[in-house]
């Protein structure tokens, strides 16, 4: 998601999953004049014609709801991708729930593009880091860091704790860790008119976890909350 | 004053770790031969005095797939227990030179690099790494020193001595530590009085200093900033003793924590802070032991095993910590082998088991000139604990077989340091800490 300044937001990018939303995005990308277009009523008059697709969870449907231009492109790495964050008039970019990024997108916005990583950085990077920082017994965070080419090693910029209460499954947690991770980014963004300090991270300072976690883990990590042995509950 | 002559090629990879720990364990001036490393072999000659040499083939790069196999080299009339890629390895002189059938090296830097536990994510409710999941456990020999019976048979097959480090001719130590978990009560005078009884010099006591900001539920509860914790402790500033940082629990991966909590600890010890342990043992690998580094500690104590006896990295000798870009430092990682849990927790051993059990941990050591680093807490000496008197067994029967009984900083401090490994084709040197006593 792309935000201008004053933070409202100017434009959401998703990647298109499903055979129709990329056949969706081919037909509004080939006539090739739609970047003329006013964006709003150029991607909402386009969109109206697929909108029977979006389920009410999805993003799309959000950004409908909230009156955000989107777009939907083959790849969050395309080159329509590319050439939309290239002529973007933003302060900002906002990953959520993105792909890993790599190449040419990262040095296509201008300005800066932030993720927010649901647990502790440096020490938990990559996939499922909530869990398995759960699983060593450490408390939650969450993460706002600059993005760069190595998987959530990108400069840190600030921190919030995420509770967990007794009682919590996990998927309480992933909830929670969503709602914290947006207070965190309008938090973020709010600050970055008066500037942030980012704190370099180096690699050896944390682990790169990939993959799945293993489902006897998993398991292992709903016992540990439900048995009340996590050491860090907040109540 | 040893060295090791590293031809360019030579990549800075596992098995340059493996064999940075066997010169220091050995005190060598050893020379690795560039053209073996090209076709799979490695030559390593003596250079002082000059002559003999050991060939053997290298699996590079596949430190961590390749799963020793304990093994026995034949060779010269004598057997050596040996962790090797094959389950059967020969030593055949040739000329000057010995030449053994298998790689040797990339077991040992398996190990050394903690690749088992690496591969396995399994830990239990505190975050730590359980021996009884070890490959090694299984096949019953968690508590072999791999490094140091690679050493041996190195040290056998250049005709090389191992080292006289300790005191009085001793070959090989216990060091000796007493975390400091609880103090409810006086009971560190009692403690002082068992080490005196067993003449071990120097021992090591590792003090909690969390700050108010950074204790969590797991965390002691005592205070070094309360006076009533101080009086407790004063017996300590009244002895011959070292003291270590018990980091808190998450302290290991907090580096302003930690050196808060050293720089705590120094201003009441009123002397720098060398050691650390990690309060449960936590640790994080191998970004701990870089955090300790930099926050000015000389070496940690912090890799255990909480379930079992064991020797989580296959050495109980230190060993110089090498950062991720194989650079060595000068910081060393003590592994501790034994804790005094070990023996009543999840069940109490019975005394024939301890008494066997001793008797082999001792002769282990005792034939690998290696490191016994055990722990003690403190509060167990004594009430209704009664652990006590295995450790009283424990050193009686080290000391009676050859043993040097000393604090982790008096067995550590006897190594020498391996400097200088940044570059290829240097020449490596290494040597004793400052202030290092003499050895005899």
């Amino acid at each position: 998601m792309l935000c201008s300044a004053g933070l409202r937001p100017r434009l959401g990018l998703i990647a298109a999953v499903t055979d129709a939303q990329v056949s969706a995005a081919t037909a509004y990308l080939s006539g090739g004049s739609w970047w003329r277009w006013p964006w709003r009523v150029g991607v909402q008059g386009a969109m109206r014609r697929v909108a029977g697709q979006f389920r009410t969870d999805s993003m799309a449907h959000a950004y409908l709801e909230l009156g955000v231009p989107f777009v939907f492109v083959p790849g969050l790495d395309s080159p329509a991708s590319v050439a939309l964050l290239r002529r973007a008039a933003v302060d900002a970019g906002v990953l959520a729930e993105a792909p890993i990024l790599r190449g040419e997108l990262l040095h296509s916005l201008p300005a800066s593009l932030l993720n927010f990583h649901a647990a502790p950085l440096p020490a938990y990077r990559g996939s499922w880091a909530t869990y398995w920082a759960l699983y060593h017994d450490e408390p939650l965070s969450v993460t706002a860091h600059l993005v760069e080419e190595r998987t959530d090693q990108g400069p840190v910029l600030a921190t919030r704790p995420l509770p967990v209460q007794r009682g919590d499954t996990l998927a309480d947690i992933d909830r929670r860790g969503f709602r914290v991770c947006a207070e965190l980014a309008v938090e973020v963004l709010q600050q970055s008119r008066r500037g942030l300090l980012p704190q370099p991270q180096e690699p050896w300072q944390g682990r790169t976890f990939r993959g799945e976690m293993p489902q006897d883990i998993v398991a292992e990590c709903q016992r540990r909350l439900r048995d009340g042995e996590y050491t860090f509950f907040s109540d | 004053m040893l060295s090791v002559v590293i031809p360019a090629a030579v990549p800075r990879d596992d098995y340059f770790r493996v064999w940075c720990a066997v010169v220091d364990h050995l005190e060598a001036q050893l020379h690795f031969d560039a053209t073996g490393e090209e076709s799979g072999l490695c030559r390593i000659t003596r250079v002082q005095p000059p002559g003999g040499g050991l060939v053997l083939p290298v699996q590079r790069g596949q430190a961590k797939e390749s799963v020793g196999k304990p093994s026995r080299i034949e060779f010269s009339s004598c057997s050596y227990p040996i962790l090797s890629s094959e389950a059967v390895t020969t030593a055949e002189q040739v000329g000057s030179e010995v030449r053994v059938s298998a790689d040797l090296i990339t077991p040992v830097a398996r190990l050394l690099t903690l690749a088992e536990e690496q591969l396995d994510p399994h830990r239990d409710r505190y975050g730590l790494v359980e021996g009884h999941r070890s490959p090694r456990q299984q096949a019953g020999c968690l508590s072999v020193p791999w490094l140091e019976r690679l050493s041996s048979f190195v040290a056998a097959a250049l005709g090389l001595p191992i080292p006289i480090r300790y005191p009085r001719g001793a070959r090989w130590a216990v060091a000796v530590s007493s975390d400091i978990d609880v103090l409810e009560t006086d009971h560190l005078p009692t403690v002082l009085d068992f080490y005196a009884r067993h003449a071990v010099e120097r021992p090591t006591f590792m003090v909690c200093a969390v700050g108010r900001e950074e204790r969590c539920a797991r965390d002691p509860t005592y205070d070094l900033d309360d006076p009533a914790a101080r009086q407790r402790l004063q017996p300590l500033r009244e002895a011959v003793v070292e003291i270590g940082l018990h980091g808190s629990y998450l302290a290991h991966d907090r580096f302003p924590w930690l050196t808060a909590q050293k720089a705590r600890l120094e201003s009441w010890w009123s002397s720098p802070v060398v050691g650390h342990r990690a309060h449960f043992y936590r640790f994080a690998y191998s970004r701990s032991w870089e955090w300790q580094r930099r926050a000015g500690f000389e070496y940690d104590a912090s890799l255990g095993y909480p379930d079992l006896v064991g020797l989580r990295s296959g050495h109980g000798i230190p060993v110089a910590f090498m950062t991720d870009d194989s650079v060595s430092t000068a910081f060393r990682v003590l592994p501790t082998h034994l804790l005094d849990q070990h023996f009543f927790w999840p069940r109490r051993w019975d005394q024939a088991e301890v008494t066997a059990f001793i008797d082999r941990l001792v002769t282990e050591c005792e034939e690998t000139a290696s490191v016994l680093c055990v722990d003690w807490h403190t509060y167990t000496l004594g009430g209704d604990f009664q652990w006590w008197s295995v450790f009283d067994q424990l050193l009686s029967t080290a000391r009676s077989r050859g043993a040097y009984l000393g604090g982790m900083w008096e067995v550590v401090r006897r190594y020498p340091k391996c400097s200088g490994c940044a570059s290829a084709g240097t020449h490596l040197a290494g040597g004793n800490a400052a202030g290092d006593v003499s050895k005899t």
